[in-house]
């Protein structure tokens, strides 16, 4: 699952807002901006080297870390999970 | 999977209104988060109080020309755009501007902090949510 690492009191809160109101399912965490730590303690420089949030990381691994960016692919699982209900399956021949 | 009934929060790749998406969501990040951000530091190689006229600007210049006759900044309908905005202008009263002056701005920040999903994203973020 795609994990967003934000804090509420920054801007990343307007990603975790375009989660709710996509209705995306994304796994969250805080992170602590005096120890630059996650909530379950791993080191934010090693999962974002540039330590800023909102830090999107992918399924693939792919770190996603500006906003504007974040906040379009939040934006675009959208269509993604409306395909995968309504688009006709592959015919088999 | 999970998920709740989805919701749309940008327009379509590809089309106009995209575009207009990322021209709005480039001079939030670069104009406004940005001044927001110099405003916040404890640098004191800054002119804070220069720098605020300058950063007044641009809400002038989103009150009379983005949001003047809209509710909300891109193709009349809620965005990521409006999240972020939204949570700017929250910061605002920190760094000692007064948004009264903006009565666009303010109907703005009321209308979007009232959406449901704004006052569940907030419900979530204070109780530590480990999940959207």
């Amino acid at each position: 699952m795609n994990k967003l690492y934000y804090h509420p009191h920054s801007s990343a809160a307007a990603s975790f807002i375009a989660a709710v109101a996509a209705g995306v399912h994304i796994e969250v965490e805080q992170i602590d901006f005096a120890t630059k730590k996650t909530t379950s303690g791993a080191d934010f420089f090693a999962i974002n080297p540039k330590g800023n949030v909102p830090a999107l990381v992918l399924n693939d691994g792919t770190v996603l870390n500006e906003g504007s960016a974040v906040l379009q692919y939040i934006a675009d699982q959208v269509k993604l999970i409306r395909c995968r209900i309504l688009c006709p399956l592959p015919q088999l021949t | 999977m999970t998920f709740q009934a989805p919701g749309t929060v940008a327009p379509e790749n590809g089309t106009t209104q995209r575009y207009i998406l990322q021209n709005v969501l480039n001079y939030l990040a670069s104009e406004v988060a940005s001044t927001l951000n110099v405003l916040c530091s404890e640098a004191e190689l800054v002119d804070k109080e220069a720098l605020k006229v300058k950063f007044v600007f641009k809400f002038e210049y989103l009150e009379k020309n983005i949001l003047h006759n809209h509710q909300y900044l891109v193709d009349d309908k809620f965005s990521v755009a409006d999240a972020y905005l939204y949570i700017l202008l929250r910061a605002v009263p920190y760094v000692g501007v007064d948004l009264s002056a903006y009565p666009g701005l303010t109907a703005f920040s009321a209308t979007v902090g009232a959406l449901p999903a704004v006052v569940e994203a907030h419900a979530k973020m204070n109780a530590d949510a480990s999940s959207t």
